[in-house]
């Protein structure tokens, strides 16, 4: 079990990580995302013992570090996949994933689980991306770590690839039984593989839950604009119920004061009628994603709002569309400002 | 977290190693009655006169043949690179041992030919030679400038209705002045450190007015002139650390196209160049060999050589790894790198005062190959670190992370990844090391134990003496050993300021 109380990491003066607190248990996967220099990469770094914590403290089953006492990164126990693999240039495959193993026995279980048995002889030159990847992982999961990091693992790989790498990473963690926490900037990535998502911002945790309660409950502004694309609507709110432009809606919020507030719109929880008479919004922009159309739409309250249809619904630009809401849906309200 | 602060105890002590000579050398000189007299102006002017010469020779000579390489198709493209970079290889005194025995009445020209040539001595002389050996730093500094510039601005000004010519003058060179201060600089520093040329051939430096200050039992004064020296180089770093740091920018250079004609008066006159500064030598060599034979050549001289420069290429390595660490692992460590350079600013003859006199106060020392093998360790550390820092620095620092967090200890780290991934650093700076080692001439003039030749102070023995025929063998050998070196040179891994591996 991790458990993570208060940590924090400078740089110069810089505050990098601003008092982190979680903690993992049994064979968890968290993904933590966020923009470029939040701060994911140095959370892993202080983990792994790679960088100084300047406060609280990590603690891994049988070890505690903190600013006072470090424990330095071999004696931590932890395994780590680098974004760019860093397999020894100089060893073979099988010489890499036994680095610091005398027997064969479980680096043979991980060659052959992740399918790269042939692959022993190699020298990394030789591997494709994928192979790499899967290398890096039997290497530290060979080494049977309490506790798995992984570093944006699948960024330096083509798209097709990262579909399937993806669960195969996640299967080889789960049959491990180790948590693992996978730091990404993939929204997909973050929202499809792991069991909890943390989203980053400016070296703190701004909101930790479920991939869906982030998704359709996000804590703030900026977790709802972060994970997937979000339009906001002026709305009413009274006892749990707005009132908008485009109707009555529920909301699930329940700290949040009555009065001025914005709702937020998915592109999901638009309904467009184009046969109405009664029109309300007029499409401005589309673009062709494959299995669906996604609309600009400008409302005659002037707001703008992202809408996504199945692909047969072929709306023009300039045309009259009347929108609603869908109905059954509980939608997330924000204090207007 | 940095994962290498062990390297620095060690590199401090290579550094502080670094900087005896010159601690040696201050309180050499505070012994001497006097600290500038007029004879020091003579040698001061004689000094600057040769390397102005150098200097203007070396820009006449490199950068018209920077243009060509860098602009001009030529067949065999990369060979004439590697033939015209090849006299920064060879030592000094070994063109001006030939040149001196070629030129001049009852030369070897004269006597083969029977064409009166004027003599090699004397101040215009050792610009000259010295010229033909410096080209290149110009040469290659230049060439990486004109490279590195986009040939749009050329073929905007084209269109504009300039001539090639005109505008090569006119915004390429302005714009490669930078290199070529730099390569300039770079030849003048050879010019003011170099003891085998003016020796050779007769000019008053203070290289040369060291040497017979130390075979009068002058060694204070040798220290005070040793000091000046050093003052005099300090300048030129100083002056060429101003113009370091090239832009890298990467845009598609001019290429020219020459009909066969042109390529004929290209070649016709780029190879005397090539002819005098290689050619005359070998062919000075080759032709004592057929003459005279082997000139009873004691071939224990060449394994005295061998074995003394083995000897340093190892502690050379040794010392370097430390401090090639400790130069990727923070600024300090860089400051130390940084002060194991000072050796290559020392010149030779300065080196061989310092170490002699504290040879003479360290009895255990004195006339000892280990003092020998101390001042080569000294003056081509640095080297050994250039190489090993550049391969270091090539590995990833997600590798020792790697490593770490496997459960390997910071010892184990470096022994099964890192030494193993600096090994071709290693191995190509400890052959540098040797190489230059072998063919190191006034250090081991000063410092070699009595009773023990190597190939230069056999060469040197063999001029002053007076029987030329006998330096076939050890010329040969040392034009061959320079031939490795530059073969060494080119296959790259080499600090920047020596350019040779700017390839596009």
């Amino acid at each position: 079990m991790l458990e993570i109380s208060n940590l924090s990491v400078n740089h110069g003066d810089n505050l990098i990580i601003d008092r982190l607190n979680f903690s993992l248990s049994s064979d968890e996967i968290l993904m933590l995302v966020g923009p470029t220099g939040c701060g994911k990469t140095t959370i892993l770094n202080a983990i792994a013992g790679l960088v100084a914590i300047s406060n609280g403290f990590i603690r891994l089953d049988d070890w505690e570090a903190n600013p006072r006492h470090d424990v330095p990164p071999e004696k931590r126990n932890v395994g780590m996949v680098f974004q760019d693999f860093a397999l020894f240039p100089h060893l073979t495959v099988l010489e890499n994933v036994c680095f610091r193993l005398k027997d064969r026995t479980l680096a043979d279980k991980w060659l052959n689980l992740l399918g790269i048995t042939e692959l022993v002889r190699s020298k990394p030159k030789h591997l494709s991306g994928g192979e790499k990847q899967r290398v890096a992982l039997a290497r530290a999961l060979a080494h049977k770590p309490r506790l798995m990091l992984l570093d944006e693992p699948l960024s330096n790989l083509d798209a097709a690839l990262k579909e399937s790498l993806r669960w195969d990473i996640r299967n080889a963690l789960k049959s491990a039984g180790i948590p693992a926490i996978w730091v990404t900037h993939d929204q997909a990535e973050a929202l499809s593989v792991g069991d909890r998502l943390g989203i980053l911002d400016k070296g703190k945790i701004v909101q930790l839950a479920t991939p869906q309660d982030c998704y359709l409950r996000p804590s703030n502004r900026f977790t709802a604009s972060f994970l997937g694309l979000a339009s906001f609507i002026h709305g009413q709110l009274k006892d749990g119920i707005a009132w908008t432009s485009l109707g009555r809606v529920t909301t699930n919020c329940i700290n949040i004061e009555d009065g001025d507030v914005d709702i937020l719109v998915r592109p999901e929880d638009c309904i467009v009628d184009a046969t109405a008479v009664d029109g309300n919004a007029e499409i401005i922009s589309q673009h062709f994603e494959g299995g669906f159309w996604l609309y600009q739409a400008r409302l005659d309250s002037d707001i703008n709002l992202q809408i996504r249809t199945h692909h047969n619904v072929s709306l023009s630009i300039g045309q009259r569309v009347k929108l609603s809401l869908v109905a059954h849906h509980k939608f997330t309200a924000f204090q207007s400002n | 977290m940095s994962l290498w602060p062990r390297s620095y105890p060690p590199a401090l002590a290579v550094a502080s190693f670094a900087l005896l000579p010159m601690a040696v050398l201050f309180l050499l000189a505070s012994d001497a009655d006097s600290f500038f007299l007029e004879h020091h102006l003579h040698l001061l002017s004689n000094t600057l006169l040769l390397t102005l010469g150098t200097v203007l020779g070396a820009m006449l000579i490199g950068i018209p043949l920077a243009i060509l390489t860098s602009y001009v198709q030529l067949p065999l493209g990369a060979l004439w690179l590697i033939v015209l970079a090849a006299p920064l290889a060879l030592p000094s005194y070994i063109g001006a041992f030939t040149f001196y025995a070629a030129f001049g009445p009852g030369g070897e020209i004269n006597n083969v030919f029977g064409i009166e040539t004027p003599s090699a001595s004397g101040l215009i002389g050792a610009s000259i030679v010295m010229a033909l050996y410096t080209y290149p730093f110009v040469l290659l500094t230049t060439r990486a400038s004109i490279l590195s510039q986009d040939a749009s601005l050329i073929n905007v000004a084209r269109t504009l209705g300039m001539s090639l010519p005109r505008a090569i003058m006119s915004i390429t060179l302005p714009r490669a002045m930078p290199a070529i201060a730099t390569g300039s600089l770079l030849a003048a520093l050879y010019a003011i450190s170099d003891f085998g040329t003016p020796a050779i051939l007769g000019v008053d430096t203070f290289t040369r007015d060291i040497y017979i200050e130390y075979n009068a039992f002058g060694l204070a004064k040798a220290a005070v002139l040793s000091i000046q020296l050093l003052c005099l180089v300090t300048l030129v770093l100083f002056l060429e650390s101003l113009f370091r740091s090239e832009p890298g920018n990467t845009g598609q250079p001019l290429s020219i196209c020459l009909k066969p004609l042109h390529i004929t008066v290209v070649f016709l006159t780029v190879i005397p160049i090539a002819l005098l500064a290689i050619m005359l030598p070998l062919a000075i060599f080759t032709l004592w060999l057929i003459r005279d034979g082997s000139g009873d050549f004691d071939y224990q001289i060449a394994w005295n050589s061998t074995y003394v420069s083995i000897l340093a290429a190892t502690f050379a390595v040794f010392l370097a790894l430390p401090v090639a660490y400790a130069a990727i692992a923070g600024p300090v460590g860089r400051l130390f790198e940084r002060v194991t350079y000072f050796g290559f600013g020392i010149p030779g003859i300065v080196m061989g005062t310092a170490l002699v006199y504290l040879s003479l106060q360290l009895p255990a020392l004195y006339q000892t190959l280990a003092i020998l093998v101390a001042a080569y360790v000294l003056r081509f550390l640095p080297l050994a670190v250039g190489t090993v820092r550049a391969s270091a620095e090539n590995i990833d620092s997600s590798m020792t992370k790697a490593a770490r967090i496997l459960g390997a200890g910071p010892l184990e780290v470096f022994h099964r990844v890192l030494l193993p991934l600096t090994m071709r650093g290693v191995v190509a700076g400890g052959a540098l090391v040797f190489l230059e080692s072998m063919r190191e001439l006034p250090a081991t003039l000063l410092l070699s134990p009595a009773g023990f030749e190597t190939l230069a102070t056999y060469l040197w023995r063999v001029y002053e003496a007076g029987y030329f025929g006998r330096a076939a063998i050890p010329g040969l050998l040392l034009v061959v050993m320079s031939g490795f070196g530059l073969a060494l040179l080119l296959m790259g891994e080499r600090r920047a300021e020596f350019g040779l591996t700017n390839k596009k």
